[in-house]
């Protein structure tokens, strides 16, 4: 070993002083080289399956309603109509306790009238007030699937019927028990079905009735207005997602 | 950054080519450093300015497997960005052969030297070629003899230094340690992440995001000059703080602690940020916080892109690799020096402009100050550059002259042969996505 004073090529690279450290420093590389590589191998196989597959997932739903007064429906909304008249009904959706996790799917309103049958026996539609509702897209603030084809934005009746309306709030929650996925993993199939917003905003009917008032000769019932129930279910869901083997 | 760092490159590595070439009574060691640098600095140039096209063109992502390959044009340039690349850490694993000091017996000319870079350059692009790039990084293990050698110097000649209190000592141990910066300045910024194991998260999260297939071998590459880079600058680090200890602060101590704070620093940030980086694997790829972009532009980044170039002008004027003393040389190296301070200056403004709110007229005010500092410092600034240049044997005790033998490499030789592997990756990444129809 080659003393501080002079320099020869053999010597170089190491002194009795630097030969410790400097193997010290070598060894400690590859002590770290190979601490990473260990630590890496299964994060490269979990990656290169990762990479290579995209896998099939199930996403089963659980569907509720949003009842807050435990009446069995979110809104029920009972008014009286005068012949010939139309009101327009406001239900604010923002307002409403959606459970955490829960999204809005879909908004199911049933109007009901007052009379379940008209007057005559003989014709039990005969004599029923005439109704129309229309849902105000205009008016209603909620971000909803305005044109999709399950809607039903507009109802008539004038049998005594329940009118049903419908719209679809959350994008392509067409089956209410589960949905088909592929994706990289669980999370990303669940993407699609963790969009919020959906729903949250004023939903705006507007009603409109034809009081049928002539009861018929010999009856004697004269009818000028129209009790009318609304029933506002507002269904949200959660979904719980599980690989397809 | 890019285009700045491949004009910066391309013209202090043609400038440094043609200053080197005129220089007749250079060490040998010394001249094959300064052709290896000048070169390097070629390579890295013709790198970043495909690298730059490619930004041009399809933006960042550029770096990874998202560009369309089945484009002829966008083939050729990223087979060409990956044939420079892979050149660069052949060319930089030979450096440390030749400098501070030759290693190889005196055998071994400078033909020796070009055939083994030849060699290896082409076989080695070659393979990565026809095995489309999927082994990438992992020419990384080359860098491990020049990392032993250029440790081995530092830390033999520092021990020297403060045993001895000879201050020429000192120049081996700089030139040793801002080799090791050149070389793995960009590792060095991530020396914690690496000692904490979690710079594979970084790599997993790149091969998901950019739907690249990862293999054992390119992700061992990477490990590896990582590694190399974290132990690199803690032994930098201590023994700059034993030196401060014994003699005082220098400089060149400053400089590495610095790398190491900052590394230190990205490290804690990579941390902070570990839940995204994973999210890409647990969840969906969210976009890192811009606080993070903005620290890593203005580490790790622009120490590859802009100071390593600066590093390498320093290696040629201090330890008088390129004839400083020389009448025809002094103009061109203060047109140099003056250019490239400003390029850089004028660039980290941009950088500073683009996140902060800063009117244009001001930035424009201080880069006028800039100018005017430069220009008026221009000559004292060059001065005090060249004036302790000497070579780093110079004034060393060697037993033998071998080392300050007088060159006898042939400038033509060495500028053809690696002009030709130039043309060679130029010629190959064209035929390569050209036949392949957009090659990888």
């Amino acid at each position: 070993m080659v003393t501080d004073s002079d320099i020869d090529m053999e010597h170089l690279l190491f002194t009795k002083d630097s030969l410790i450290p400097t193997i010290a420093a070598i060894a400690l590389t590859m002590i770290l080289l190979s601490v990473t590589t260990i630590d890496f191998l299964p994060e490269l196989n979990d990656t290169q399956v990762f990479t290579s597959e995209t896998r099939e997932w199930n996403v089963e739903f659980d569907t509720s309603t949003v009842d807050d007064d435990d009446d069995g429906h979110t809104f029920s909304h009972t008014e009286i109509w005068a012949d010939d008249e139309t009101k327009v009904v406001d239900f604010d959706f923002r307002e409403l306790v959606i459970p955490e996790g829960k999204r809005i799917g879909y908004i199911s309103v049933s109007i009901y009238p007052e009379e379940d049958t008209g007057i005559s026996l003989n014709d039990p539609d005969w004599g029923c007030d005439s109704i129309g509702v229309s849902v105000m897209s205009d008016n209603s603030t909620l971000p909803a699937q305005w044109q999709d084809d399950r809607n039903i934005l507009l109802g008539n009746d004038a049998d005594c019927e329940v009118i049903p309306i419908f719209l679809q709030a959350y994008p392509f929650f067409y089956d209410d028990n589960s949905a088909n996925m592929t994706a990289k993993n669980d999370y990303q199939a669940m993407i699609p079905w963790t969009e919020d917003g959906w729903g949250l905003g004023v939903f705006s009917l507007q009603i409109d009735i034809d009081v049928q008032s002539y009861g018929g000769q010999g009856v004697g019932i004269v009818d000028d207005d129209e009790e009318i129930t609304i029933t506002v279910d507002v269904v949200t869901f959660s979904g719980e997602v599980v690989e397809v083997e | 950054m890019a285009p700045v760092a491949a004009i910066v490159d391309l013209m202090l590595g043609i400038v440094t080519l043609i200053m080197i070439s005129k220089v007749n009574n250079k060490a040998k060691g010394d001249k094959i450093a300064g052709f290896l640098i000048g070169w390097i600095l070629v390579f890295q140039g013709m790198e970043y300015l495909f690298l730059s096209i490619l930004e041009f063109q399809v933006g960042s992502a550029s770096l990874f497997g998202t560009v369309d390959t089945s484009d002829t044009e966008r083939g050729f340039l990223l087979t060409g960005l990956y044939m420079f690349q892979i050149s660069v850490v052949v060319l930089m694993s030979s450096l440390a052969l030749v400098f501070p000091f030759r290693i190889l017996p005196d055998s071994w000319d400078e033909k020796a030297i070009l055939g083994s870079v030849c060699i290896l350059s082409i076989s080695i692009t070659t393979i990565h070629l026809v095995t489309d790039f999927d082994f990438l990084a992992i020419e990384n293990i080359l860098m491990v003899p020049a990392f032993v050698i250029l440790i081995s110097l530092y830390i033999r000649f520092l021990t020297s230094e403060l045993r001895t209190e000879n201050d020429s000592y000192r120049k081996v141990s700089i030139a040793s340690g801002l080799i090791l910066i050149g070389m793995f300045g960009e590792s060095m910024t991530y020396w914690l992440s690496q000692v904490l194991s979690i710079n594979d998260e970084f790599n997993q999260r790149i091969a998901i995001e950019f739907s690249i297939m990862p293999s054992g071998a390119s992700w061992f590459g990477m490990m590896v000059g990582m590694s190399l880079g974290a132990i690199a600058i803690c032994v930098l680090f201590l023994g700059e703080i034993w030196r401060s200890y014994n003699v005082g602060a220098a400089p060149f101590s400053i400089m590495v602690f610095v790398i190491f704070i900052v590394g230190f620093i990205a490290g804690i940030a990579d941390v902070a940020v570990l839940d995204i980086v994973t999210s890409c694997y647990d969840q969906a790829c969210q976009e890192f916080p811009s606080a993070y972009n903005i620290w890593y532009d203005f580490t790790s980044e622009s120490l590859v892109y802009l100071y390593t170039p600066i590093l390498f002008m320093f290696l040629l004027l201090k330890y008088d690799l390129i004839d400083t003393q020389s009448g025809n040389n002094k103009w061109l190296i203060r047109i140099i020096v003056i250019l490239l301070l400003l390029i850089v200056s004028s660039t980290v403004l941009e950088l500073v402009q683009s996140f902060l709110p800063i009117p244009e007229m001001i930035s424009s005010a201080a880069l006028a100050i800039i100018v005017a500092i430069f220009i008026g410092w221009e000559e004292k600034i060059v001065t005090q550059l060249i004036s302790g240049a000497e070579s780093v044997s110079h004034n060393l005790p060697f037993e033998d002259g071998r080392l300050e033998s007088s060159s006898t490499v042939d400038p033509k030789v060495f500028n053809l042969t690696l002009s030709a592997i130039l043309l060679y990756i130029l010629i190959l990444s064209m035929l390569h996505s050209g036949l392949t129809k957009g090659g990888l």
